[in-house]
């Protein structure tokens, strides 16, 4: 627990001192890329990590956040931090809505009527031109600055938009960690062990994965949100299958049902892509490559991999 | 009155080829119980071959269809052999998403053979129409709802006359004592996977010379197809047939009478109406949707 404790304040004062080391543009663009991913990896995490329950469609929440965002900043002038709970509010109501309608099944049933719910939204979104101007995509959604005692910072720096999202992502991560070792968490991960044992018990599954399904969706929504404000642009494709699975690859990438695993997991699905640069036009062919790589050995993440590896070398010599 | 039939007509068409779709992923599932995210990109690869052998190399249109869902077959056989296999006694979740892995990986493996750029293959029939009572029948079209029929036919033969297609209802039904009894269960199901991929080729095929063909098709018909199997119920044959014409016909009534931009929303909204109402599917057995 200890060294727990040290690596944890190694790793808060690492990120807290990685703009000071590395100002260049760029890789403060990928930390703050693995920010937003780290924090849709956690709204993931809680229902498949901690419930058990696969939902290919998360970018569903993560583009109504990132609309609902936009469009209360470009219509009616809400600076982002209201917009952020514009889309934590829509985000999470329409994950409510979801998870209604959706836990009457399990298994492929359940993920299959998640990509389902994210195809239509991108069909909307495609098509209700007069709301969201269709392919066109929303432009000039403008990054807010934050005045904290006459002192005014402006998030339009990447720096100091990387210090908020530092600061989102672990306030994320501690209440992922208080709501898992919470009576809640402990439902939570009965449901995932057995359902059936879990209701006998006296445990409202329904219930329960309707809470967790509402939280996942609002941290979701505010991924989306701030996405939204930092690329200043969004268009149809938030809502693409291939952001909900890329999501759910980082969480089992990373381990899932760990606390860390998720920030782990987005730190290197971030950087993966990135590397295969290398390949030229065959990056996403060897990309995809990795995802069955890691998909068949290593179901329950990197760490546990190369732990595992290392307990295997041991007994070897 | 003649608009609507007409609709009707060409929702049928369509709907024969998402039959066919529908049959093979249905078939997978059922039998396997693997939910088969690279089912459309063998749909992809049908068109893809069709194109190649046909508008490329100039070998009779016939033949080059043949060839084509041959080609698929192959695929399918070596994915299901060299993957699948070894992930046979692994978590549905876990199978579910190599299948997303591999059909990323067939996806931009062909965008790097055929690049983006879609392409069109040329009709091989006579543009005229024949008329019929004021409705107009296109020749390419007559051909895809002939071939879409005899092939659902020749499955539902092998399924109910052959030895082979006895072993797989067997399997279907319970896996285990299917294998007791002596059934080779690693053979049926390599066989439903290539037959299944087979099926998805050849509707490629079918719909290949009617729409244009580029490496992002098999999304929509992969969604297509898990909508088709759905309404129809998980492992129904003539469910997923029934479903597989329904579509076709609402998405062409859809996209006619309200709008064609919601064309392709249809079919995901009658997938979340089924979910909520009646998860089995119409002809599905009850009490199976976990």
């Amino acid at each position: 627990m200890k060294q727990n404790r040290i690596l944890i304040l190694l790793c808060l004062l690492g990120s807290l001192v990685y703009p000071l080391v590395l100002k260049d543009p760029y890789f403060m663009h990928m930390a703050i890329l693995i920010g937003i991913y780290s924090l849709l990896a956690i709204s993931i995490n809680l229902l498949l990590g901690y419930t058990g329950q696969l939902s290919l469609g998360h970018a569903a929440f993560f583009g109504v956040g990132a609309y609902a965002s936009a469009l209360v900043y470009l219509n009616l002038k809400v600076p982002m931090w209201g917009g952020m709970v514009a889309a934590m509010a829509f985000s999470g109501a329409l994950g409510w809505i979801v998870a209604k309608l959706a836990f009457k099944l399990r298994g492929a049933y359940f993920v299959i009527m998640t990509i389902g719910i994210a195809e239509v939204l991108k069909l909307v979104a495609l098509n209700w031109i007069d709301l969201t101007k269709g392919p066109m995509g929303l432009t000039d959604i403008a990054v807010p600055s934050l005045s904290l005692g006459g002192l005014t910072i402006d998030l339009g720096e990447k720096t100091a938009y990387y210090y908020l999202l530092l600061f989102m992502v672990f306030l994320c991560v501690y209440l992922q960690y208080r709501l898992v070792h919470s009576s809640f968490g402990r439902a939570f991960i009965s449901i995932r062990e057995n359902e059936d044992l879990a209701a006998s018990v006296g445990i409202n599954c329904y219930k329960y994965l309707i809470i967790v399904v509402v939280i996942s969706a609002a941290i979701a929504g505010m991924a989306g949100s701030l996405y939204a404000h930092y690329v200043s642009f969004i268009d149809p494709g938030v809502f693409a299958f291939f952001i909900s699975v890329n999501v759910v690859m980082t969480v089992i990438g990373g381990g899932q049902g760990t606390l860390a695993g998720p920030i782990i997991g987005a730190i290197l699905f971030t950087l993966i892509p990135e590397w295969l640069r290398v390949f030229g036009d065959a990056r996403m062919a060897v990309y995809a490559v990795v995802v069955i790589v890691i998909v068949i050995f290593m179901p329950r993440g990197i760490l546990h991999y190369l732990a595992q590896l290392a307990a295997l070398r041991k007994r070897v010599s | 009155m003649t608009v609507f039939l007409q609709y009707i007509i060409n929702g049928l068409i369509i709907g024969g080829a998402y039959a066919l779709i529908g049959i093979g992923l249905t078939l997978v599932l059922g039998i396997m119980n693997v939910v088969n995210f690279a089912h459309g990109e063998m749909y992809m690869l049908g068109a893809y071959f069709l194109f190649t052998f046909f508008t490329r190399m100039g070998i009779n249109f016939y033949l080059a269809m043949l060839l084509a869902i041959t080609a698929v077959m192959l695929v399918g056989f070596v994915y299901e052999r060299s993957i699948l296999k070894p992930l046979r006694r692994r978590s549905i979740e876990t199978v579910m998403l190599s299948m997303i892995g591999f059909s990323l990986l067939i996806q931009n493996v062909a965008m790097l053979i055929w690049t983006p750029v879609p392409e069109a293959i040329k009709s091989p029939f006579p543009l005229t129409a024949y008329t019929l009572a004021g409705l107009y029948f296109l020749p390419q079209r007559i051909m895809v709802i002939c071939v879409a029929f005899l092939l659902v036919i020749l499955t539902h033969l092998l399924l109910k006359k052959t030895k082979t297609g006895k072993a797989m209802r067997a399997t279907f039904q319970d896996l285990e004592a299917a294998s007791l009894m002596g059934i080779r269960i690693d053979r049926i199901y390599s066989f439903t996977f290539v037959l299944g991929a087979g099926l998805a080729a050849a509707a490629g095929t079918l719909l290949g010379p009617i729409f244009t063909v580029h490496p992002y098709i098999g999304n929509l018909a992969n969604a297509k197809a898990f909508v088709i199997v759905i309404i129809g119920g998980m492992g129904s044959f003539p469910g997923a047939i029934t479903a597989g014409l329904l579509l076709g016909v609402f998405e062409s009534l859809g996209a006619g009478y309200i709008s064609s931009a919601f064309q392709d929303a249809i079919g995901f909204v009658l997938l979340i109406l089924i979910l909520v109402y009646r998860p089995t599917g119409l002809l599905g057995k009850v009490g199976q949707t976990r």
